[in-house]
Formats: structure tokens, sequence, C-alpha cells
């Protein structure tokens, strides 16, 4: 047998505290721009830029780690300017970490014309239509150049809700060649972090084989990837269960693309430590606020008289009183100015990233003083106004299958 | 400089002059006081809002990264169906004293808030076909975002009291576009002068008894001659008290002309000039106040400002015959030689974005049509207009500002430069449709991908994700480029 290439670290991972009845953990991991505790939501900067907010605002958030898109930064502002910038780091002034995917999903859901060989994906360029190349080995090259302290490996991403098997088996199996070639091409492993990405559709059985030919490779964290592509939320949770009985307890599991508020405390409870998502962002422009008793369209007209806060028991610097140094922002004045004025979209990104962030401390504090299950059945109960018949059948489930019941008083 | 008493001094007016210039002299020093709001020293900016902010600016941003001390609100902005429905606005709950316009846009007390009744710069409602409702002699058409409607002059007057702006700009009957016949123009004297007469007899200001609210007034000018609205000017001679601060001016050209019993209120210019050279001439003219859309609309354009005042002349580092030319006024981050510089948008300069970004950032933005490049440009662009009119002030003070224009005049370029790229999204309420089949004032972001979508229905085989690149090379679907190419190779091109 060929000896798999193994992978070096730049990070280190201190498990913290298991929950007593889920699978929960709570750990600290130590990436080479600063520690972040986990569990942890990041926020996406998509082209190095969230959105409309200073990397000083985003880091007022208490964001301390955010992702880039390499497919995004590979077209702009490119490879050579990232390497004459010296890297996403300077190029935004952002001390923090950075985590960056490996283009793979963008090919697939931005990409109609998109084809993958065993060389790499092949497609059109979005912006003049000539034809381009993507292969692991270009991946790394490009996030080497970003310099990005986690780094992922290109995998070959099929939908979940794929009905072709035998192509489902076969980017599997390719996503862990893929894994091998990336290993080998990635050139500073003691500064960057080489995360692999199980793949293998919501077939149990190859996400197994998957993630024990990956566990082998030793990178030094690990994704569970191709979900939330629309699958039902239940096969979802049966896939992050298998996966994450099967993987080392030292070190950190990614799950890519959650970020609903009840998605990350059951995906949490399942034994994930990582989330991101575009979506609490993306909302944000639209006027939808993310609060303890749901995500609230503020641009419907019953808020146009609303002068409390966006969420009364939030933290961040909209919400917070002028008498406690925020700026006392009101549901009336987002639904004034949301999709009106950019300056609206700002407001709530800022609130909804940092809704998800403090939901996560509030997540990780309950593990660490093991009172996870109960943090659960209050969430819960407060985001559906105490009405159980409103709790998503699929979350009660999987909360039973790691000893939660949310319907028990 | 001549330093005269001011002969009119009404100790109970927030304006002072501090520098009473002779007639013919350039520039005046002045200071806005109001209770518990930052003083103004004049020459001074208002930055513009839109629905309550500075656009661009989170409220936040605007505390930390701007020195703006004073904003211009316009009415229209907040009265969507008024009068059918109270606005929003006006139900803010506020505490004994508070202003509910600041309170709901969470601006800070101790900005000073100029309510105008229309943006700036203003829609044109339509002309000749106003509302058919619309009485003239007593409204005005504004545009709100859903559509254009009437304000009335005792709404408006209302309004302002109940929101107790710190100055409220008074309603004028102007006329957009052509100048008015001599009918039109009489007309507009005379609904104007009314309509002043009508807020200056309803408004209270600071220290009235009983009065929660208060605001100073400031009397519209009319862009006519002096001689063409003498009467009202006569009659705001005689109006001439503490409750009248000042004038709002639509048109500097009839201020040398102006009753020289007018001549101690703060004049605010809503000239809408454009160029820094014009803020000088204006302030020669002796203008204290100016709202210009120069600055957003250098930030829109993807510009940075680049000159102070006074001008210095920058180290020549070019071929010696580059010497007599002009520097521009801002800079382009469009352009692709910014790509890989990493040195602040203008050399030395203190502001957020200078001090913790780059120009390639910011290059970066604008060609990633982020956001956040619009941030980054609104804050330098307002800390350079900010620090101009600092300069302005020292320039009077020191007697020099004759001279220091003149070389402003000799070292800058007399344009802001041509924009090369586009702007952020056209929002509804900042522009109007002039007819039917209008192009698009948002282009399409992917319109590249258009002329494939005609080349693929034109193709002789549907394409699918299985096809080789050649193929579809051959098929036309493709710009012919060597195919072998990965995502980072795009600069090269």
């Amino acid at each position: 047998m060929v000896p798999t290439p193994k992978s070096p670290s730049a990070l280190k991972f201190d498990l913290v505290a298991r929950c007593s009845v889920t699978k929960a953990r709570a750990s600290i991991l130590r990436l080479p721009h600063g520690p972040v505790q986990l569990p942890i939501w990041m926020p996406v900067a998509t082209q190095a830029s969230l959105k409309g907010l200073t990397p000083e605002q985003l880091e007022q958030t208490g964001c301390r780690l955010c992702l880039n898109n390499t497919y995004h930064l590979g077209l702009k502002p490119g490879q050579a300017v990232l390497d004459a910038v010296g890297g996403a780091h300077k190029l935004q002034s952002w001390r923090h970490n950075i985590l960056t995917d490996s283009g793979g999903f963008q090919m697939v859901s931005l990409l109609k014309l998109a084809q993958v060989t065993e060389e790499g994906v092949r497609f059109l360029s979005p912006h003049d239509g000539s034809p381009m190349l993507l292969t692991p080995e270009h991946s790394i090259s490009l996030q080497n150049s970003i310099g990005s302290d986690i780094i992922m490996q290109l995998d070959d991403v099929i939908a979940t809700t794929s009905p072709d098997l035998s192509r489902i088996e076969e980017a599997t199996h390719r996503s862990v060649r893929w894994l091998d070639r990336c290993i080998a091409a990635h050139k500073t492993p003691e500064t960057q972090n080489l995360f692999c990405i199980i793949q293998g559709g919501l077939d149990l059985g190859l996400r197994r084989q998957c993630c024990k030919a990956m566990v082998e490779r030793d990178t030094p964290g690990i994704a569970i990837g191709g979900l939330s592509g629309g699958e039902a939320k239940d096969a979802y949770c049966k896939v992050v269960d298998t996966c994450t009985e099967l993987l080392p307890e030292k070190k950190p599991r990614y799950v890519m693309g959650v970020g609903f508020p009840e998605d990350l405390l059951v995906s949490v409870a399942l034994g994930a430590d990582m989330f991101d998502c575009v979506w609490p962002t993306r909302t944000a422009r639209f006027g939808n606020a993310i609060t303890s008793s749901g995500t609230l369209n503020l641009r419907h007209k019953s808020y146009a008289e609303d002068f409390s806060p966006v969420d009364l028991d939030c933290n961040c610097i909209c919400c917070r009183s002028e008498a406690d140094g925020g700026l006392g922002v009101s549901r009336a004045y987002i639904h004034h100015v949301a999709a009106k004025e950019t300056v609206g979209a700002h407001l709530l990104t800022m609130h909804n990233i940092h809704y998800l962030l403090s939901l996560m401390n509030e997540v990780r504090e309950a593990i660490l003083e093991d009172r996870y299950p109960q943090f659960l059945k209050d969430y819960f109960r407060r985001m559906h106004a105490g009405n159980r018949e409103k709790y998503p059948v699929w979350a009660v489930d999987a909360l039973k299958g790691v000893g939660v019941n949310l319907l028990e008083q | 400089m001549t330093r005269l008493e001011d002969p009119y001094d009404d100790s109970m007016r927030p304006f002072k002059l501090l520098e009473f210039p002779e007639r013919s002299h350039g520039g005046r020093l002045g200071k806005l006081e109001l209770p518990h709001r930052h003083a103004i020293e004049t020459p001074h900016y208002l930055a513009i809002t839109s629905r309550g902010a500075v656009p661009h600016l989170s409220q936040d941003n605007m505390r930390r990264h701007s020195n703006i001390k004073a904003t211009y609100l316009g009415l229209e902005d907040f009265v969507e169906n008024a009068p059918r429905r109270t606005p929003p606005l006006f139900q803010q709950p506020v505490k004994n004293g508070e202003s509910p316009l600041k309170k709901f846009t969470t601006l800070p007390r101790d900005t000073v808030a100029v309510l105008a009744p229309r943006r700036m710069p203003p829609v044109n409602p339509p002309n000749l076909n106003r509302k058919s409702e619309q009485a003239p002699n007593r409204s005005i058409i504004i545009s709100t975002s859903v559509g254009f409607q009437i304000l009335d002059v005792d709404e408006f007057i209302n309004d302002a009291q109940k929101l107790s702006p710190d100055l409220v700009i008074g309603l004028s009957d102007n006329v957009v576009g052509e100048a008015p016949g001599k009918r039109r123009a009489e007309k507009m004297v005379d609904r104007t002068a009314a309509w002043t007469r009508k807020l200056l007899q309803s408004i209270a200001t600071p220290g009235d008894p009983g009065s929660s609210t208060a605001s100073y007034a400031l009397a519209p000018i009319l862009p006519l001659s002096v001689a063409a609205q003498s009467q009202y000017l006569a009659q705001l001679e005689d109006e001439m008290d503490n409750r009248l601060c000042g004038f709002a001016l639509y048109d500097t050209a009839c201020l040398p002309d102006l009753p020289e019993r007018l001549y101690s209120g703060v004049r605010l210019s809503l000239d809408e000039v454009s160029t820094p050279h014009k803020v000088l001439d204006e302030v020669a003219m002796g203008v204290d106040l100016f709202v210009f859309p120069l600055v957003g609309a250098a930030t829109d354009a993807g510009l940075a400002l680049d000159f102070a005042f006074p001008a210095v002349q920058a180290p020549i580092d070019g071929p010696s015959e580059q010497s007599s030319e002009r520097q521009p006024l801002a800079i382009d981050l469009w352009t692709k030689d910014h790509a890989t510089d990493l040195g602040p948008l203008r050399k030395g300069c203190s502001c957020f974005a200078c001090g913790t970004h780059h120009r390639a950032y910011v290059h970066h933005l604008l060609d990633a049509k982020e956001m956040l490049a619009w941030v980054l440009l609104q804050i330098h662009n307002h800390h350079i207009i900010d620090a101009f009119f600092s300069g302005i002030r020292e320039s009077i003070s020191r007697d020099s500002f004759e001279h220091d224009v003149e070389n402003f005049n000799k070292i800058y370029e007399s344009e802001m430069p041509e924009k090369t790229g586009q702007g952020p999204r056209v929002r509804g309420y900042q522009m109007r449709s002039e007819e039917p089949g209008e192009k698009k004032k948002n282009p399409s972001r992917y319109n590249t991908l258009d002329d494939i979508r005609q080349k693929i229905a034109d193709a002789p085989s549907e394409p699918d994700a299985t096809m080789k690149a050649t193929s579809l090379e051959n098929q036309g679907l493709v710009v012919t480029r060597e195919s072998k190419t990965s995502i980072g190779d795009e600069l090269d091109k």
C-alpha cells in the first residue's frame, strides 16, 4: 500500500468541556491569528469585505474568524494582486483569522456550465466567458496566496438531492484523491491549516468510508461538506451525527453552510464545532433581523411605528441604548431605511452578526456549565413563544437521538 | 482685515459675526452657538443626509470617524402618505426637550440639525402638471419614496415645530429648471413672503416660555435679483429679530446687493456648488454655511478628494515639464494603477480610511462593487472637506484669504475629474422617471453572460456540464483565449 501523505498542523485544539448528555463540546482553537472559542459561527466576507462593514466594525461584533471566498478573490483582485499585496489579511487590514473555502462550491452553485473531471473543475469565466480550470493544485496555490489561517481542500461537490448515486460515489472517492493532491500541493502547512471535506451525499455508508479515508490523512481539522443544499433536515442531522461518531475527538469539526439559529443549536448537540453561512448577513440586507423570538421582517409595515430596539436583550451597538454607549436604533428607523439606504443594511448586518456570535457564546457557556440540554429547551420555548406544536419535528427527533427531549417539561 | 462692530447685533441671536468685514472684502468669520450643541465656526458645511443618515455612514461610523457637526435633513424623506397617515417620525416618543427628529434618526444630540422641506439635491417635480388638488398659494410639491406629494405651508410649519430641529429653512416657491417669467416671479415672491411671515409668527425659539420645542428660522432667499424680491427683503428687514437667524440662499448672485440690515444673519448657500473653487468664490462673497452635493458626488463616483486649503504644491517627481501641470482635485480609485498600491488615499491624510486601509483595497472594493468602497470614500471625503473649511477659517483670520485663493486656483485643476466607474445602486427616491421605456438606472451586473445566453440558443447542440471545453470553444460559446488558464490568471489580460 502506498503510504498516505500526512498534513502538518498550524493550530492547537484544546477540548475544554463536553456536555454530559449530548455530543456538544466546548473548545479553544488556537490559530495563527489568535485563539477562537468554539463552538463558533463564522460570518462570510465573500470578497474580502463583509457587505458594507469596516473590518473594525466586524471586529466590534466580537468576530475573530471570518470567511473569504477563494473563487471570488481569485477573480477579483486575482492571484497576482494578492501576491503583490501580501495576502488577504493585508488586503483588508484584518488582524484576526480568515478561513477560505476551496472555490469548489461556487463552481457548482454559481456556474451552470461547470464540468468536473479528474483533473479539476472546468468552467467559463463569469466576467468574459473565457474557459478556466480550477484544479486542487490551483485552489491550494490561490489559498496560499490568500494566506488564510484555515484553507479547505478542493472537493467534488454534488447536490445532496442528486438522484445519481454512482455520481455521488465517484465524487466521494475523487474528493479523497483530490485531498491527497491538495496536501501535496500545500506549500505553507506551518502557517496555514488544511482541512479535509467529507463527502458522500446522504448515503451514510459512503460518508463512513469517506470519514475513514480522510481521518487517515490526519489533517489539522475536518469539515463535513456537501450539506445545506436543500436536503431534508432529518437526513442532514443523520449525516452529521454519523460523521461526528467517526471523527477524532481532538480535532475541530466544521459543518459548512449552516446559519439558522435552530440548525446551529442542533448541530452543536450532534458534536459539530464550527459553522459558516451567508444567510444571517444576506437576510440583513433584505431588512430581516434575527432575534430571540425569531426572524423579524422589519420592512413589514407593522414595524413602522415600533420604537423598541431590534432585540430587547441584544447587546449590539444598534440595540444598546445611547446611555449604554450604543446607538439606540429602533425597529421603526430600520423600517424607514431598510432597502432604501445602505446604512439600514449596515446596521442590521452588525446586529445579526452580533446576535449569532453571542448566541454561540451562550451555547459555549451552557456547555461549560453542563446545562446545554436545558439551554436547548429554553431557546426553543422562547423562539416559538411556548407553543410546542410549532417545534420543528426534525429538531425534536435529532435532539431525542442525543438524549434531549424538547417536548418534556 | 477691518474689524467693525456689527451695527445690528442682536445678542439673542445664536449667530455672531466674529469679524465684520466691509462690503467689498472677501470672507467673514462667524460662530453659530446653539444651547447644548456643537459650536459651529463659520465658514462651515452641513453634511447632507438621506432618510436621516449621511449616505454610506452608519451612525456609529459617523460618530467615530467623522467630524460632522451639522447635518441637513429634508422633511420629504419622512412624510410618506402624510397627511392621510401620521408619519412614524411624529410618533417617536421623546423625553422633554428632545428633538423627535434626532431621536428617530439616532443623530447625536449635540449635532446641529437643519431641517428643510426638500432633500439636497431635490428631485424636480413634474413640470406644469401640478397635482390638480394642489393649492399653489399655500403648498409646494415634494418627492417622497412613494411618489410626489403636496406639502402645505401650515403642515410644514406644524411639522417643523413638532420636530424641533435647531434651524428650519422656510418653505419657498421655487421654479426649477428654466427661469420664471415676470408674472411667475412676482407670485414666487408674494408666496414666499407670506409663508416666511407665517413661519416667523408661529415658531418658538429656545428660551420662549412654555414651549418644549424650539428652532430658529432661516428665511429662504429666492434665485431672483434683489430688485425682483425687494419687497420681500424689506419685509425681512422688519422681521429681523431673534427668531430669524439668517437666510438660505438658492442663488448667491444677489448676495452683494442684500440690504445692510440683513448682514448679520447667517447665510446658508443652497447653490449646489460642485467644486472647491466655487466654494471659495462664495466664501469671498460672504457665505457662512454650505450645503453641497460635492462630497457625496465624489464618493459615489469612486473619487477620493485630494486637495487642501491653503494649497501646498506637491513635490514634483516627474519630468520637469509636468511642473506646470495643475494637480487634480481628486484621485479616481477605479483606475487599475491602484490595484497593488498600499499607500493611503491621500498622502499624509489622518482620516480613518487612510490610516487603516490603502488604495489597493478601495480599488478592489469598487471593482468588486462592495458597499464598503463608498463607506471608506465617504469617511475620507468628509475629512478632506472638514479640513478644507478649517483651512478657510484660518486663512481668513490670518488675512491671507485672497492670496490663498489665488494660489489654490493656480495649483489645482478647475473641475473635478471625470467619473469613470459605476456608482452605487440608485434608489427610487433619488431620481424621477422622465418617460416610458427609459434605460435601467442600475445596469445589470451579469450582462457578459447575456451574450453567452444568445450563443447557447444558437448552438447546434445544447451545451451541458459534461461537454469538453474545446467543443464549447468550437461552438463559439467562449471568447477565444488560451484554454488552459486558472482563475488566478485574470489579471494578466
